[in-house]
């Protein structure tokens, strides 16, 4: 039970490095109780999103998706994410990425359920930000 | 009818037989009471019908128009009815298909109280016939006449009109009244007359048909032309027909035809193109200056050889055909461009249109050639041809690069953006923390950062050397050696892998520069070996053709394949993989792509996903030593 109350947290980034980083950073969270779920790419991620219902737990799961990965880029998970309407209304997704790109900034209207944009490189703080926000 | 057969002593007479006009007596009502041999003989009278009345016995017709003459109209019915005589009538007789003429004059004759008719006549056949003959033939000159537009006269020696004769009166300059019997030198102005009367007595000397041309100066025929012709009558003496005609028409239509013939001088000798009239056989009838300008020739020598001597051997054919199809009718003109040989030896390329002129029987009489230089549009077009070839390379190659330089930006931003924020990222991490343990993790971190970034930028320097490599070296590759020292590199994994590898060469050989196409077909073959299902063993095909221009490499196997409908776009990029579980940095079709794509070739891929891929590789031939000379 207790692990039904940490929030549940999912990051899905290619990179490795930066994946050790942000599970680094939410060590150093303390306000809560967190269960961080990391995924090298999309396909990995909408596997375990099958077999494990994160929407379940009282307080909203949060993703945080790359937009340029290998087999399915950002873009596409919210393609397919978007017709899972009850799994878009308790969960809170934000894009994290280096692209400065104007199609990406566009692309970011398409997809309204989209909490927000994060742009690499970013400090704890500004993740510690969107943790204390209330739900 | 009181009237007795010889009761009319008249004709008793003795010399009434003897007569050589025939002589006949009737009775009151125009019954024949008695003929003599002459009138039996002319009339072919019967003793038997001899009580006929004459005008009723005989069909008699009219000299005027030959018609039937009713009884009542015969001059016997009318003097016997009017009581008159009737002189000098000619009637006619038809004896078979010819008329006989006679001339009747009829007499009332009174004798006791009897009345009667002596008809006497002679035979005017004669006469008729001739009369009429001259009446023919006045009708037929009449009509003659009436089918010119000319005046005839007859004048004298001297120019005195004597007659005249003209369809239309209207033409004549006096009338009759005023110039019949009067000399042309009263009637006309000394400058025409004089020599118009000297022209009479000529053509009487010389017994010969003479002629002058005037224009008059009268107000009413202002400006108009007449002819004058004297011809002498011979039947007359002293005496020529002068006819007039007027030839206005002729005139000018003679000289709008010089006018034109001088057009046509003028733009034969002074054009700007070279024109010659060329009979059915090739040879040079006249030429202009131009043509010599042009081709070199004078035009002595080109009357004396045929024009094919002076083409090129391979525009010879179309040229003949052409000018056959002309003579024939089938096509009014033609133009083809052809090279003539100039006198100089060299070839001159020209514009030449060919028309051919007909007589009036729609023979081909000789041809007009017009002949436009064009070797210099022609090198100017080469020039331009090739320029535009140079270009479209140009072109080609500036896209590639383009696009390559826009995909250099994509991989700056992504392949270079991500390990340096990671770097940053770390920094800041390392900054913060007090944990020596974490402290040490990240150390290691961003040492692997740094060599991710070193990496990346050893890929992009690869890149960039081919980019630049200008030097390559082009050379004759044979495609089966080159497979076999890439094969070698693979040999393990073959083994391993139980792969077979065929080859179907059709085009053995390519010139290419042999570490691009070596680096091509290893790149291919090792994703084909490595991108396999663990249980199937490869099966690798390798085949070349010739294609339109150029040569098609496919490398088919039995792999994984490729979502193509989602990954086409994607496949030749810079760092992409595309399958799950193998380790892969994604620069191998992005480098073969690259190597392809710059020599001007293309690259493409069909795919099934868990049925294989054919990857095709189409080099362009454009740089090989044979389409070279091809070009020239």
């Amino acid at each position: 039970m207790n692990q039904e109350n940490k929030r549940k947290i999912i990051l899905i980034d290619d990179n490795a490095i930066l994946r050790t980083i942000f599970g680094h950073m939410l060590q150093g969270f303390s306000q809560y109780g967190i269960e961080f779920h990391s995924f090298k790419n999309a396909l990995d991620a909408l596997d375990f999103l099958d077999n494990n219902d994160i929407t379940q737990s009282s307080i909203p799961p949060i993703l945080f998706v790359d937009i340029n990965m290998p087999f399915m880029t950002g873009w596409e998970l919210m393609d397919t994410l978007e017709d899972r309407t009850d799994f878009i209304k308790k969960t809170k997704i934000y894009i994290v990425s280096s692209s400065t790109s104007k199609s990406d900034q566009e692309q970011l209207a398409n997809y309204p359920f989209i909490s927000g944009f994060i742009l690499k490189p970013f400090g704890k703080e500004s993740i510690y930000s969107i943790l204390k926000e209330p739900y | 009818m009181h009237l007795q057969r010889d009761s009319l002593s008249v004709l008793s007479d003795q010399p009434f037989n003897t007569r050589l006009e025939g002589l006949i007596t009737t009775t009151e009502d125009g019954t024949i009471l008695q003929f003599n041999n002459r009138a039996k003989e002319l009339l072919a009278l019967e003793n038997t019908t001899d009580t006929n009345k004459i005008h009723e016995l005989i069909t008699f017709y009219t000299a005027d128009d030959l018609s039937i003459l009713p009884p009542t109209e015969t001059p016997f019915f009318i003097a016997l009815s009017t009581k008159q005589n009737q002189n000098e009538i000619i009637l006619g007789r038809k004896e078979g298909e010819q008329f006989r003429w006679y001339q009747f004059t009829v007499h009332l004759i009174v004798e006791d109280d009897k009345r009667g008719l002596l008809i006497s006549f002679i035979d005017v056949s004669k006469l008729v016939n001739k009369n009429r003959g001259l009446e023919d033939k006045q009708h037929q000159l009449q009509l003659l006449v009436a089918s010119l537009n000319d005046l005839v006269f007859e004048v004298t020696d001297t120019g005195v009109f004597k007659n005249y004769w003209t369809n239309n009166p209207d033409l004549l300059f006096y009338t009759p009244e005023e110039f019949l019997n009067k000399s042309l030198m009263e009637l006309f102005p000394p400058d025409l007359a004089v020599p118009a009367v000297q022209l009479i007595q000529n053509s009487l000397k010389l017994d010969r048909e003479l002629k002058m041309d005037f224009q008059s100066n009268l107000k009413e025929h202002k400006d108009k032309w007449y002819r004058l012709q004297i011809k002498p009558i011979h039947r007359a003496q002293n005496r020529v027909a002068l006819v007039i005609s007027d030839i206005t028409k002729q005139v000018e239509s003679n000289e709008k035809s010089k006018f034109n013939e001088h057009k046509f001088n003028q733009a034969f000798y002074l054009s700007g193109l070279g024109i010659s009239l060329t009979s059915l056989e090739g040879y040079c009838i006249e030429s202009n200056n131009m043509l010599t300008k042009i081709l070199g020739y004078s035009h002595e020598e080109m009357s004396k050889t045929k024009f094919t001597e002076r083409t090129h051997p391979d525009d010879i054919n179309k040229d003949v055909e052409l000018r056959e199809k002309l003579v024939k009718g089938e096509i009014d003109a033609f133009t083809l461009q052809k090279r003539y040989l100039h006198k100089l030896g060299h070839f001159v390329w020209c514009s030449v249109t060919v028309a051919a002129v007909f007589d009036n029987a729609n023979t081909a009489q000789f041809l007009i050639v017009q002949v436009q230089d064009i070797s210099e549009s022609k090198k100017n077009i080469e020039i331009l041809k090739r320029q535009k070839i140079e270009s479209d390379l140009v072109k080609i190659d500036l896209e590639t690069k383009i696009r390559q330089l826009e995909e250099f930006a994509n991989i700056l931003a992504h392949d270079l953006k991500g390990p340096l924020s990671n770097i940053q990222m770390l920094i800041d991490e390392i900054k913060a923390t007090n944990d020596e343990k974490i402290k040490t993790d990240f150390l290691d971190l961003l040492r692997i950062s740094g060599n991710d970034l070193t990496q990346t930028l050893h890929d992009l320097g690869d890149i960039l050397e081919l980019r630049s490599n200008n030097s390559l070296v082009y050379e004759t590759c044979n495609f089966l050696t080159v497979f076999k020292k890439v094969q070698q590199q693979f040999i393990a994994e073959i083994q391993q892998k139980n792969a077979i590898i065929s080859t179907d060469f059709n085009v053995k050989d390519i010139y290419y520069p042999k570490i691009y196409l070596e680096s091509i077909l290893s790149n291919l073959i090792s994703n084909a070996l490595r991108f396999t299902p663990s249980n199937r063993a490869p099966q690798i095909e390798i085949r070349t053709f010739a294609e339109n221009d150029g040569i098609l490499l496919t490398i088919r196997d039995n792999g994984l394949g490729i979502n193509l409908p989602k990954y086409k776009s994607e496949l030749f990029m810079f760092k992409k993989v595309f399958h799950r579980g193998f380790e892969s940095r994604g620069l191998g079709l992005f480098l073969t792509r690259y190597q392809v794509e710059s020599l001007g070739g293309k690259i493409d891929i069909q795919s099934e996903l868990d049925e294989g891929s054919i990857f095709s590789i189409k080099f362009s031939t454009k740089n090989s030593p044979k389409s070279a000379s091809e070009q020239q």
